[in-house]
């Protein structure tokens, strides 16, 4: 059990903005960020054309981020470069069925990273929905008009997150970094389940307004 | 019109991977009915891409790169499920989710019948104490009282019932547990089909772990 425990961590008491250099095992690269539309024609020219090339510099940029991601969930190193490495052999797989219209490069990875995470940790299938003809759903990335990169709009995001109050953020940090659903967090909180249902719908609902989401 | 919804944290758990695959999957079909539900998880993916980018940057080894272009090439050792050939009744009925669990058209299966008001399939998903099957209720009839040892999460895929004083249709999302004592009555005039995932009549440790696949944690 080396499950990262985000109340006693930096992140939690530095910030959410200050936990990058928290982590020992986070290097900076000084690698230039790609945009949103850098990163989705990357992907498109693996889809159509098998290119190597693009594939190589979206594994720069993303396996980084998808190791401290799974580092933070609290995977053990040799596990988390495994499950990197699977994921991204899905990207390269998958890439037809990235739509930039349903969202940005990074929303797509990071449900292929938890597919993976899924497959690989418990044997099990995500089952994705499909809506049914005539149903559409609205673009719901943050900021879709604006051709903000990937970091830019993690920033917007970022800071959204730190201003929500503490009881809504840690739901959030735990569910997405220790793996756990809002009933084990509940116990672990103390909390009545329907407390914490109403603060994941508080706090989704005040991101969604101070990030600008669309619909 | 849909009015019974996954609440806020089936939505959460299902975006974030928490949910074992029998509810993954029941949350999977009404989302592919329900463009509000859809647009939710939308949102709650966006949260996690976002993160992803927000998290940092780990040192990745530095054979990292050349081991996976080394395999783009290889076959992938997975198959994907063959899915049959459906008829028209069972591609109008069956959310897309749904039909890589099922072996062929509704009319084909291999229904067990339990009185001559319900018909019975089980899936072929066996994950922890999950019970997962495709229900056929006939209109009109109403169904025997009963209880539930752990939860039922119904998805009404055509007609409906009325339960308790509320009604669930087409798509609808009717989640129950031990507290409730109910007695469905199938709406008259149509079958009603319906995804119903149960789980265990074993009592899992906590009162809040039922929907996490009870053998493996990380």
């Amino acid at each position: 059990m080396n499950r990262m425990r985000l109340e006693n961590s930096p992140a939690m008491r530095q910030g959410f903005l200050g936990n990058q250099k928290a982590a020992s095992n986070v290097v900076s690269l000084n690698l230039p960020d790609l945009t949103n539309d850098q990163l989705s024609a990357l992907i498109e020219d693996i889809a159509l054309n098998r290119s190597r090339e693009a594939f190589s510099r979206l594994f720069e940029h993303y396996a980084p981020r998808l190791k401290a991601f799974t580092l933070k969930q609290g995977t053990n190193p040799s596990r988390a470069e495994e499950l990197v490495q699977e994921t991204m052999l899905m990207v390269w797989r998958k890439a037809s069925s990235f739509d930039a219209r349903k969202g940005s490069p990074s929303n797509w990875v990071f449900t292929i990273l938890r597919n993976k995470r899924i497959d690989m940790f418990r044997k099990e299938r995500h089952p994705e929905y499909t809506l049914e003809e005539g149903l559409e759903v609205a673009d719901t990335a943050p900021g879709a008009d604006d051709r903000v990169d990937e970091s830019q709009q993690a920033d917007i995001l970022k800071a959204a997150i730190d201003d929500l109050p503490d009881t809504q953020r840690d739901i959030i940090f735990k569910a997405f970094y220790e793996d756990k659903s809002h009933g084990e967090i509940a116990e672990d909180l103390q909390l009545p389940l329907g407390t914490v249902k109403s603060r994941i719908r508080l706090g989704v609902a005040r991101l969604r307004q101070s990030v600008g989401y669309s619909s | 019109m849909i009015t019974h919804h996954p609440d806020s944290g089936l939505l959460l758990d299902y975006a974030t991977g928490a949910l074992a695959e029998p509810m993954a999957l029941s949350v999977a079909c009404h989302a592919s009915l329900c463009q509000t539900c859809a647009e939710e998880i939308q949102r709650l993916e966006a949260l996690g891409g976002s993160l992803l980018e927000a998290s940092g940057r780990a040192q990745v080894d530095a054979t990292s790169l050349n081991a996976v272009l080394s395999r783009l090439d290889e076959p992938e050792t997975v198959t994907p499920p063959t899915v049959p050939h459906f008829d028209d009744k069972s591609l109008k009925i069956l959310p897309a989710p749904l039909r890589d669990y099922l072996p062929a058209s509704l009319g084909d299966l291999k229904w067990r019948h339990i009185g001559s008001k319900v018909s019975q399939f089980n899936l072929d998903l066996h994950i922890g104490s999950f019970k997962v099957s495709l229900m056929r209720f006939k209109a009109g009839q109403s169904q025997p009282i009963h209880t539930h040892k752990g939860h039922e999460a119904t998805l009404v895929l055509t007609g409906g019932y009325t339960d308790q004083g509320q009604h669930f249709g087409v798509g609808d999302f009717d989640l129950k547990d031990t507290r409730h004592k109910h007695q469905p009555v199938v709406d008259d005039g149509e079958d009603c089909y319906a995804l119903v995932v149960m789980d265990a009549p074993v009592v899992l440790a906590g009162p809040f772990s039922r929907f996490l696949n009870p053998f493996i944690k990380l």
